[in-house]
């Protein structure tokens, strides 16, 4: 089973960010259609903040993304993500 | 569903999971480089893993020495881009020469971040810092002043980190969370304590609890019971789900029914998989939480990348922990015998997050 797939059953399960990372993944909005399941593609190294680690940069981020999915990204997630004055939910 | 049980749709997707995690394993891409620089500390917290103190004993790191490995060991295998460069200690504002760490780091490439308890960062070091790169930054506060300047040992231990989280919090160029250790006293306050970080600002909010390490293992005061473990997951989880605040729970343990509920991702232990660090006496580790009996190799006398590729079989062939407590849980195969900081001089497990939650 290739890894396009496992990330296609993880979504169908509901744990793509899970088995990805929410901060990495695209927006659920942005995601392909595949079979009628939104996939939701993911670098191939998920960031794991380790207990004494940081956050990662939002701009390395988007830069990693970019260069390991560079057609899964439309526009509007390529721009640098600005915090916003009303935090998103999960 | 939470506690130790897990629904059949949870535990189908850590099973796809578990198979793209051995991916990752097989590749072990770099993509995290902890420098602790120094064991030098400002304060003596009582539940600090590293054991460091005013004097430890132990000099810090030539920054040549660390540039050095940079230069010849790890910039021809990797993007700089693509790894992050992490400055830990001891107490990383204690070396005078952090600005130059981080301007030659940045020089090269490298995004650096740093992680500090706030004790000695004025505005005007902040701004050089900023100045020299750096990218993101993790401050410790771990409760309201009497909680949080009990565990740090100082009385102007708290207002120091508070103004360092409010400094992180309005530099916009700037990612940041604010770290906190969460102990049994703390409990009761957690959402008080959300509330006055949200009135402060903050978005990004990352929990722990104590592991039986450094001097915490010593220590009653900054254990949590099993039903204030659990008290603190279902906080996490209830907060999440309001959505004010990025809350999550360290990476630290498998939490069986919490897993995907109070962080992000499944639970991996990253160290020696994407994860690596230089101690401050040269040893090569997985991750700083992990006791010398892991090292892998040391720049003194190893080639960095040399002990990356080929000598961190212990990291990322996890049967050995197969052990013990662990000899027959059913959830071997997903947390892998836990973090390689849970594992004693003997390989045994010293703790585990999920029989807490049973």
């Amino acid at each position: 089973m290739n890894r396009k797939l496992k990330f296609a059953l993880a979504a169908l399960l509901g744990f793509s960010a899970a088995c990805s990372s929410v901060k990495n993944a695209p927006k659920e909005d942005d995601g392909k259609q595949v079979s009628g399941v939104k996939v939701e593609e993911s670098p191939s190294n998920p960031r794991v903040v380790v207990m004494y680690g940081v956050r990662l940069p939002d701009s390395v981020r988007i830069k990693r993304m970019e260069r390991q999915h560079p057609d899964s990204l439309p526009p509007v997630t390529e721009q640098p993500r600005e915090e916003a004055s009303t935090p998103s939910g999960k | 569903m939470s506690g130790c049980r897990l629904g059949l749709r949870k535990r189908l997707a850590l099973d796809i999971f578990s198979d793209l995690y051995a991916s990752t394993v097989r590749e072990h891409r770099l993509d995290t480089l902890f420098w602790e620089c120094t064991l030098r500390c400002n304060l003596s917290c009582r539940h600090c893993g590293s054991d460091c103190r005013v004097d430890p004993g132990v000099a810090d790191m030539p920054l040549a020495d660390f540039l050095k490995v940079l230069d010849e060991e790890v910039t021809p295998h990797v993007d700089p881009a693509d790894v992050l460069i992490i400055f830990s200690g001891g107490e990383v504002l204690v070396r005078a020469d952090l600005e130059e760490a981080g301007a030659e780091v940045t020089r090269r490439g490298y995004p650096w971040g740093m992680v500090t308890n706030g004790m000695a960062l004025t505005p005007g070091r902040f701004e050089r810092l900023l100045d020299a790169g750096l990218r993101s930054v993790s401050v410790s506060l771990d409760g309201f002043e009497r909680e949080h300047n009990y565990i740090r040992g100082n009385p102007r231990s708290y207002d120091r980190a508070l103004d360092a989280v409010r400094m992180a919090v309005r530099e916009p160029s700037l990612s940041y969370d604010v770290v906190t250790c969460v102990t049994g006293a703390m409990v009761p306050q957690l959402e008080a304590f959300r509330d006055m970080l949200i009135a402060e600002g903050v978005r990004h909010w990352r929990l722990f609890s104590i592991f039986p390490m450094g001097r915490a293992k010593d220590d009653p005061t900054l254990r949590m019971t099993d039903a204030q473990f659990r008290e603190m997951l279902e906080f996490i989880k209830r907060t999440r789900k309001e959505g004010l605040i990025d809350a999550s729970y360290a990476c630290e343990g498998f939490l069986g029914g919490y897993e995907a509920e109070v962080r992000d991702q499944f639970y991996q232990c990253a160290a020696g998989i994407s994860v690596a660090s230089i101690r401050v006496d040269g040893s090569i580790s997985g991750c700083t939480s992990i006791r010398a009996d892991y090292h892998q190799g040391n720049i003194y006398r190893d080639r960095f990348w040399d002990v990356w590729q080929n000598r961190f079989d212990p990291f990322r062939n996890r049967e050995w922990a197969r052990r013990g407590a662990c000899a027959d849980c059913r959830m071997f195969r997903y947390c892998l015998g836990g973090g390689m900081h849970l594992r004693g001089d003997d390989g045994e497990l010293l703790y585990c997050h999920y029989k807490r939650l049973k």
